[in-house]
């Protein structure tokens, strides 16, 4: 990166990438967590997801602050200022996925626990393409690659393809056995809520490429 | 680059000499007619040297030498035989300290009408006076007292009444080198509301050494650097997405 002549200028730049790393990743842990639990029910685990929810709430305030505070003192132009309008839209965008991860681990604590009738992981193998895909979203963010943003909307074809798929097999399910309609019920919902963890992430990839290129995309 | 509307200057091969040093080198630039154009560029880039070509006031300098053409209305104003008086009358200009002569604000303005004739009586001239005062936004602020000196009045103001006296000679362009940056944040808000005003007449080509300056007033932004033209582009194009890693960076603030 070509450096400015005020250092302080990098040094806001660079602190506000780190607080949006942070939360990236907080974030991908959130959703990694509520993935896990959906397969192996965990009830403890899913109230600290939601708990942890706060804490990524709280950062989102704080990257806002310092990105007003950011642009009243430097007044950016160009790529400085895409920086920062993307800091504010990513950051607002990995609040929502994390209020996601949180609604999965509510969907948990309603079911408490798989029947043995359940028979099915569709829902956690579509919960690691998300997560997957959701971490190469923010690689392109951390490492400003054009490259890997561009697989991202890609990716969330597959995904989509994926919870179709789910959703069917569920309701087929449900069909051949009453008894899980409860279970199943709220395992399409956390599907939803997989699914729209996916478009976000596109929605991250489609901000890197903003930034790096001048250009909106959608 | 050429915008929508029709082109009112057009500088061909512009290069400038002091003595021996180049300061100027082959600018080509085309500025749209009832547009504003911003020049940008470090200090020494060339930018207030062009912008001086465009009235012929770097003529006043023994030293300088001048190539190329300027076109306005596709004619060259560097002709043989062509008056600087008269060029001068069509394009007015502002400086970056406001200069009133020390005279009354109503005969600041009124000099320039008077010395090349446009008015033929006192009530014409007294009708131009307040008209200008008004286009410039100064006229409620002054009316009651316009045979006070034009020194007496506040900075912000003054650079207004300089305003005044530029287009009391109806002038086709106005030129402004670095017209705020002696004024204070409301006095620059105030004369840049003017120049929205005014481009709906005048052809206007704005020096300044505001980014955000430039950002807001202007639809055509210029760089220059070193005396050379950098990039020309839609104002909005040139502060969000130069093509030239030398405007990016100048305009960022970063070390090129």
């Amino acid at each position: 990166m070509r450096e400015h002549i005020v250092s302080t200028y990098d040094d806001d730049l660079n602190t506000l990438k780190a607080k949006l790393l942070e939360m990236g990743v907080l974030v991908e842990r959130q959703i990694f967590q509520a993935i896990e639990v959906t397969k192996i029910i965990n009830l403890a685990k899913a109230k600290e997801i939601q708990k942890s929810d706060d804490v990524i709430d709280s950062l989102e305030v704080e990257i806002r602050e310092f990105a007003t505070i950011t642009l009243t003192k430097r007044q950016p132009l160009a790529d400085d200022l895409r920086k920062i309008i993307i800091s504010l839209k990513i950051s607002s965008i990995l609040e929502r996925i994390g209020d996601h991860a949180a609604n999965i681990a509510g969907r948990i604590l309603h079911v408490k626990k798989v029947p043995e009738n359940y028979l099915t992981d569709s829902i956690y193998q579509l919960g690691q393409l998300v997560v997957k895909n959701y971490s190469k979203a923010l690689s392109s963010f951390d490492q400003d690659s054009h490259k890997i943003a561009q697989v991202v909307p890609t990716e969330d074809v597959t995904i989509n393809s994926v919870y179709e798929t789910c959703f069917r097999e569920h309701l087929h399910l449900m069909m051949e056995d009453r008894e899980i309609i409860g279970f199943s019920t709220q395992m399409l919902f956390i599907a939803k809520e997989l699914e729209r963890i996916g478009d976000l992430s596109k929605v991250i990839s489609k901000e890197v490429i903003y930034n790096l290129k001048g250009k909106i995309t959608r | 680059m050429v915008m929508s509307n029709s082109i009112k200057i057009k500088s061909k091969k512009i290069s400038v000499f002091y003595g021996d040093k180049k300061a100027l080198d082959s600018i080509n630039l085309e500025i749209p007619e009832k547009k504003v154009t911003s020049l940008i560029g470090p200090s020494g880039c060339g930018k207030s040297t062009f912008l001086r070509c465009l009235n012929r006031m770097n003529d006043t300098i023994d030293i300088c030498r001048i190539e190329g053409k300027i076109l306005i209305d596709e004619k060259n104003i560097y002709e043989k035989g062509l008056d600087p008086v008269l060029l001068r009358a069509r394009i007015g200009m502002v400086f970056q300290k406001p200069n009133p002569f020390p005279k009354s604000i109503f005969d600041n303005v009124a000099y320039g009408p008077k010395i090349h004739g446009i008015v033929n009586s006192e009530d014409e001239l007294n009708d131009l006076v307040k008209d200008s005062l008004k286009k410039a936004g100064l006229y409620n602020e002054v009316k009651d007292r316009l045979d006070e000196p034009g020194t007496s009045l506040s900075g912000g103001q003054q650079q207004r009444l300089c305003i005044a006296r530029a287009i009391a000679v109806s002038p086709e362009v106005i030129l402004m080198d670095e017209p705020c940056s002696a004024l204070d944040p409301i006095a620059t808000a105030i004369i840049e509301e003017l120049i929205d005003e005014l481009a709906k007449n005048f052809t206007i080509v704005i020096v300044t050494h505001s980014m955000q300056q430039a950002a807001r007033v202007s639809q055509q932004t210029a760089f220059f650097h070193m005396g050379n033209l950098i990039e020309v582009g839609k104002t909005e194009e040139i502060f969000s997405m130069p093509k030239q890693v030398k405007t990016q960076d100048y305009i960022t603030g970063k070390i090129g």
